[in-house]
């Protein structure tokens, strides 16, 4: 039952993932949903085929208190395994026609044979009818049921009237029935006898003929027996002949009776009718396959284990290094094998512990690598959760994220796998799985088709082996080795089927593979409607929450249509929305670099946000630069006239809003704006009022390539605007807030500047203030708020030291001014070129809410403005050259917190902290491993003897608790009583040879063998086990 | 260990003869095994004298029973000897005891001088008549029925003669159904007929052999040593159980646990047969007699108390 609810809640959560990931992949995941059900329903219906059960009944008639067996010969004729039969035998009383239904079950491997024997014991006589009324077989998966033909023959019993004299069902032997019998003919004959009607079973020689001619009803003489010769004047028979004989009656209630005394084992008090037990006899030998056991088991552990990290990598772009998967298959595989191999237990342990060790003294010589690895995983995951940005790693962190995936994730993940192959039970699957899967989806990552399979796999093989439930109570109570061999049986025809259904589904799997196009096609052309119905929904939640939550859930109208805000720092009440669309877009080829739209540009800081540029003061300054028409165009335009200038071809960018606000118009760098543009001074194109604008722009690579070359070149008209130009932004974009605090910044970076040669050198600015930014601040998507009325930028730089792209933006630019590079903050969206796919013939990608980002741009002198990105996570867009660039000039942590301590952030980072914490959580590891060491070895030291008494003692407490009297010893009848009667499935064999075996190793001479101290440990676990109150 | 299926026959062979009471024969047998020789106490007429016969003829050995009365002389006994003419010399004619098994009929009805004449044939199983210690044959049993105390004409046994006797067996009545079926057997008279021999002397001199190579732990021997202290320290008794005693449980043990078929023994043993082994040896104080304490009682007491080695109790020395 476990299994099942697991398993189906486990499928339903893959489905649900794989829906709202990616479309194309559901519809592929349901077909073969669809086509696996079709099987499994035909399956059932051909399983009933080859299954035939017959009754067999005692040939003579049983006396009352005698039990007898009701035999059903169950044989599985067809190849397949036969996972779950259930069997109803009706019993049917002949003399009131009530019916005693009897449920039994069983599995049966390919070819097997077995014998479901139900004990019985009538105490009282009449006839019984015996049915097989109904027979069913499931399938694997026990979805569908399928009704075998039934056999209809009827099987009559007897069971005769006790004899004169004899007690009912007291299992007194008849004394002397010949007297007995001539007795009762005395009476007969001397008249002393009652009359009552004929019942089935009743000698020939009592019937009242006469009577029975005269009543034209069978009439019987019932002698009267002793009790009357004793006392013949009648006083007892009269005070007796009130009360009516009992009559056998079954009523509705007494089946409901029967049944729970079916479960309990108990007599029924009324009806006499006894239920003795059920035993499922395997009619062929133990069928032991380990091999083919190992290889399910081996299977199963596989699927789950290297599913689920595939979906995971996959899901939080982690790029794990191909060793991972041959080293976790290595694991599982290694696990397996100590679990399969014919070692000793001793050894097994040893091989444990040594692993254990290993692990350790492995954790502990990579340890740093180990936390770096830690936090870079963390921080993945992190990014992913929160702003879905791809989060490639920076090159030299693949290695150590790979490390801590193997040492950390790999182990924990294969350790449930394995505790779910080992117990057969999907619930226990759930606890690992479930959590992993609600994550990935939340982190919304749709690809890892191949991980999502798998899990799919791991999952139906995991169900189908839990779905052959244990059915221990049909296992042959008194006897151990039918006991064992039904264990046997079960087993393999659990392994059987778990492999027989991972089969199939990767048969029905490649098929549908090859469909998937197809599959795919009805989905595109719902593709607009589905569209429509998600951003209704968002817009519904983006009213409704609000008002539903009181206000603690308001979604800021601005944010919620786009993350794009002001140049406020302070916390806003927005909230990005993920799955929100808001840009769509689509260039002419794929872009190679990060493509930046810029909306908001703040020029000025006011110690709380940034302002835009005065557009006045531009328009003043412009006057002198003479250039044509619109000087504010003339001035944006400048990059992309200039790399124009040689009769380059720019490329084309269409920017579609689909969701996004509407306050900015957002473009690329080194675009072209025409007339019909606005421009806000020397900033951002205001207010966008058209549905999507298309912009010739020239990509920031080829931009810089052209520009460079021009620089060389006859400087034209152009040129010596953009000096002009360049200029007013020295002039402009230098300055910082006053005040005390930004003093002993400036002073830091003054240092700075003068101990790495920074003065005028942009390229080494830009590195420094990234590098610093990177190594002394961390990113959280939850930056912490300063104090009402305290510097942002001040309290991101000194204080938190964590804060989202605006803390970090912001921040760069203060930074690059204070060390004399010209620069402005901008808030629009950034797009990593992995987000571009191929559309229509050109590139298309869907900017969503969390694509929403800001940074910091330079103005470097014959180049314009150039995006500066210092947001961890976001250093993807670094080029080859910068990150050699940056193994040489990145200054150390060291130089950079020497001139400040006050105000800059000093982080005292001691180069062994991460040694040292590695170590203290290593502490209690180790304490808890040297623990078991001295536990295993106290028990490899135990002698045979010991474990005997150790195993035995334990047995005694355990009994002791379950409410066996304290002074009771083991020598005792009540010892074994209590033993007998409180547990399922001991024989009074097995108790018997436990207490010989215990006395024989105490008393008897010479040392306990082995054999015989393994023997006893067997016995006290079985029964330990199976212990109840 | 077919011969102890051997022993158990024969105690099946008694079986028929002197029906409803197994038990008592059981003992008897261990007795007999131990090298030991049994005291059946018991009114008269409850057939302590089939049993010696039965055994006797089950196990083919030879028997001698003589009746003791009041003038019965230690030379009816041991033997006497006398002066044959013909060759001038002096014959040794043997006495009742030269035989396997010496039936002694109301042994508590004679002389002490009778009595104490059995002394030395009892302990070691050899008479000395004339200055000439002759052995008796082995194996050699002394089988003796006492009337309780207080019959007519009887007198106590001395305390040195009790403790010579391995057990003392208390046959008591038979029940209903066992009397009934004495009553209506055919014949009435040959039940002793019934009794087949299952096996010889020498079976039985194998059979002592592999009863003393039975094995007795140290936990055993530590119990039953601290049961017969536990007798000796116990305030109700006049007389605890003497080292001979102690011996005479660890051999009825060691007895007990061959018929079960092991080959050591377990505080089951011990437990089953230390009454009967006890009983005979134990004499009460005036006070406890008066105060109507019984001797069973002590037993049950001593028993309770004392630790039996359990496996699922920690023991001493372990």
């Amino acid at each position: 039952m476990a299994g099942k609810v697991g398993c189906g809640l486990l499928l339903a959560v893959l489905f649900c993932a794989a829906a709202v990931s990616r479309a194309p992949f559901v519809v592929f995941l349901l077909a073969l949903a669809m086509v696996f059900t079709a099987f499994l329903w035909w399956d059932a219906r051909t399983l009933r085929r080859q299954v035939t059960a017959a009754l067999q009944l005692p040939a003579k008639p049983v006396r009352p208190g005698e039990a007898f067996a009701v035999t059903v010969h169950l044989q599985n004729a067809g190849r397949r395994t036969v996972p779950e039969l259930r069997a109803v035998l009706r019993a049917e009383d002949a003399e009131s026609g009530t019916a005693i239904e009897l449920p039994c079950a069983a599995m049966l491997a390919p070819g097997g044979r077995a014998d479901l024997r139900v004990t019985l014991r009538a105490a009282k006589s009449g006839l019984w009818r015996f049915k097989l009324q109904k027979l069913t077989v499931r399938d694997h998966l026990g979805l569908f049921a399928a009704d075998c033909p039934p056999d209809g023959q009827t099987w009559e019993l007897c069971v005769l009237p006790p004899a004169e004299g004899e007690a009912d069902g007291a299992g007194n032997t008849p004394q002397n029935r010949a007297e007995q019998e001539s007795r009762a003919g005395q009476d007969i004959a001397d008249g002393v006898y009652d009359l009552r009607p004929y019942r089935v079973g009743d000698p020939l020689k009592q019937i009242h003929w006469k009577l029975t001619a005269k009543v034209d009803e069978l009439t019987v003489r019932e002698p009267l027996g002793t009790t009357y010769r004793a006392d013949p004047a009648g006083t007892l028979l009269a005070e007796d002949g009130g009360t009516p004989p009992p009559v056998l009656h079954f009523g509705r209630a007494a089946v409901t009776r029967l049944r729970t005394l079916t479960r309990r084992k108990a007599a029924d008090p009324d009806t006499g009718l006894e239920f003795v037990d059920r035993v499922l006899l395997p009619q062929q030998g133990a069928a032991a396959r380990p091999v083919l056991r190992g290889c399910v088991d081996f299977s199963i552990l596989l699927l789950l284990t290297l599913g689920l990290l595939a979906a995971v990598n996959s899901a939080f772009s982690l790029l794990l290094p191909a060793w991972i998967w041959p080293g976790a298959a290595a694991l599982c595989a290694l696990w397996l094998a100590l679990c399969y191999a014919p070692l000793p237990a001793a050894a097994k342990r040893g091989a444990v512990l040594a692993l254990a060790v290993g692990y350790l003294v492995l954790l502990f010589l990579v340890q740093r690598d180990f936390l770096r690895g830690m936090e870079a995983f963390a921080n993945a995951v992190k990014l992913c959760l929160n702003t879905r940005f791809n989060a490639d790693f920076a090159v030299g962190e693949v290695g150590a994220c790979g490390l801590f995936v193997l040492l950390a994730l790999v182990p924990i993940t294969a350790f449930f796998a394995a505790v779910t192959v080992w117990r057969s039970d999907a619930l226990l699957l759930d606890l690992v799985l479930l959590p992993a899967v609600v994550l990935v989806l939340l982190a919304g990552a749709g690809g890892g088709a191949v991980g999502w399979l798998l899990l799919l796999l791991g999952c139906v093989g995991a169900w189908a082996a839990a779905r052959s439930v244990r059915r221990r109570r049909l296992w042959g109570k008194k006897d151990s080795t039918v006991y064992a061999a039904n264990v046997e049986n079960f087993l393999t025809t659990q392994k059987t089927t778990a492999a027989g259904m991972m089969l199939v589904c990767a048969v029905l799997f490649l098929p549908a593979l090859a469909l998937r196009p197809v599959l795919a096609l009805p989905l595109d052309a719902l593709q607009p409607v589905t569209e429509r119905a998600r951003a209704a929904a968002l817009g519904a939640a983006i009213e409704w929450l609000p008002k539903i939550s009181g206000g603690a859930l308001n979604f800021h109208v601005s944010a919620a249509a786009g993350g794009v805000e002001d140049g406020s720092l302070t916390q806003s009440d927005g909230l990005a929305l993920q799955g929100l669309e808001d840009l769509l877009v689509t260039t002419d080829e794929k872009p190679t670099e990060t493509v930046y739209l810029r909306g908001f540009i703040g020029a000025e800081y006011d110690g709380h946000s940034w302002q835009p540029a005065d557009a006045e003061q531009f328009d003043n300054a412009a006057a002198s630069w003479k250039t044509d028409g619109d000087s504010r165009l003339a001035i944006a335009n400048l990059p992309f006239l200039r790399a124009a200038y040689d009769g380059a071809a720019p490329q084309q960018m269409t920017v579609q809003r689909l969701h996004a606000g509407d306050a900015y118009t957002f473009a690329p760098y080194n675009a072209y704006f025409n007339d019909y543009y606005r421009l806000d001074g020397d900033g951002a194109a205001a207010g966008q009022t058209a549905q999507d604008d298309t912009f010739y722009y020239f990509p920031r690579g080829e931009a810089k390539t052209l520009l460079t070359a021009r620089a060389d070149a006859d400087p034209s008209v152009l040129d010596r605007l953009e000096s002009a130009y360049a200029a007013y932004a020295e002039s402009r974009y230098l300055a910082t807030p006053d005040g005390a605090d930004y003093g002993t910044l400036q002073e830091f970076c003054d240092a700075a500047e003068k101990e790495h040669k920074l003065t005028g050198d942009a390229d080494a600015i830009r590195t420094f203030v990234r590098s610093y930014l990177n190594e002394h601040c961390t990113y959280t998507s939850d930056p912490p708020q300063p104090a009402e009325g305290a510097d942002p930028v001040l309290y991101f730089l000194s204080e938190s030291h964590a804060g989202s792209s605006t803390q970090f933006a912001s921040a760069a630019v203060v930074l690059c001014r204070m060390l004399g590079l010209p620069a402005r903050y901008v808030v629009g969206y950034a797009a990593p070129q992995s987000l571009f796919a191929e559309s229509d013939g050109g590139w298309q990608a869907v900017l969503q809410d969390d694509n929403a980002h800001a940074w910091a741009e330079v103005y470097l002198a014959g180049q314009g403005w150039t995006p500066l990105e210092t947001t961890p996570g976001m250093v993807s867009e670094l080029t080859e050259d910068q990150l050699a660039a940056n193994a040489n000039a990145v200054p150390t942590a060291d130089d950079a917190e020497t001139p400040l301590p006050a105000v800059t952030p000093a982080p005292e980072v001691d180069p062994t902290a991460p040694q040292a914490r590695a170590f203290w959580w290593l502490l209690p590891l180790a304490a808890v491993l040297a623990a078991l060491a001295v536990w295993g070895i106290a028990r490899a030291r135990r002698t045979p003897a010991d474990t005997v008494r150790a195993e035995f003692r334990a047995l005694y407490k355990k009994m002791c608790r379950c409410g066996l009297g304290e002074g009771v010893s083991s020598d005792q009848e009540e010892f074994k009583q209590f033993l007998w009667e409180h547990t399922k499935t001991a024989a009074p064999q097995d108790v018997e040879t436990l207490l010989a075996l215990v006395q024989t190793a105490q008393f008897a001479p010479g040392p306990v063998s082995a054999q015989t101290a393994q023997q006893v440990r067997g016995l006290c676990r079985i029964l330990r086990k199976n212990l109840h109150r | 260990m077919q011969t102890r299926e051997k022993a158990l026959a024969v105690t099946a062979e008694v079986g028929k003869a002197v029906l409803g009471k197994p038990e008592a024969i059981l003992k008897i047998m261990m007795a007999m095994l131990a090298r030991g020789h049994v005291l059946v106490e018991d009114i008269p007429g409850v057939g302590k004298t089939t049993l010696a016969q039965a055994f006797a003829r089950a196990m083919q050995l030879t028997q001698n029973r003589v009746q003791f009365t009041p003038d019965v002389l230690p030379s009816d006994i041991v033997g006497f000897s006398l002066y044959q003419k013909e060759t001038g010399k002096f014959v040794y004619h043997p006495g009742a005891v030269a035989c396997n098994l010496f039936l002694a009929d109301e042994i508590n009805r004679t002389s002490a001088r009778t009595q104490s004449a059995l002394l030395e044939v009892m302990e070691e199983g050899a008479v000395t008549v004339d200055g000439v210690t002759r052995k008796l044959p082995q194996p050699f049993t002394v089988m003796a029925t006492e009337n309780p105390v207080g019959s007519i004409g009887t007198q106590m046994l001395p305390e040195s003669q009790l403790d010579r006797f391995m057990v003392c067996v208390v046959m008591g009545y038979p029940d209903t159904e066992a009397e009934m079926e004495i009553l209506t057997r055919q014949p009435r008279h040959g039940l002793l007929d019934r009794v087949q021999p299952v096996m010889d002397q020498n079976d039985l001199l194998t059979m002592q052999a592999e009863v003393d190579n039975i094995y007795m732990s140290e936990e055993i021997l530590r119990y039953i040593v601290e049961l017969s202290q536990a007798t000796r320290k116990d305030a109700r008794l006049a007389l605890g159980l003497s080292p001979r005693a102690s011996l005479a449980v660890a051999g009825m043990a060691r007895a007990a646990a061959y018929l079960s078929g092991r080959e050591f023994v377990v505080p089951q043993d011990v437990t089953a047969i230390f009454a009967d082994t006890a009983h005979h040896r134990l004499s009460l104080t005036e006070q406890a007699r008066t105060g109507g304490e019984t001797v069973e009682n002590v037993i049950a007491d001593v028993l309770h108390t004392v630790p039996r080695p359990r496996p699922e109790k920690p023991t001493h020395g372990r």
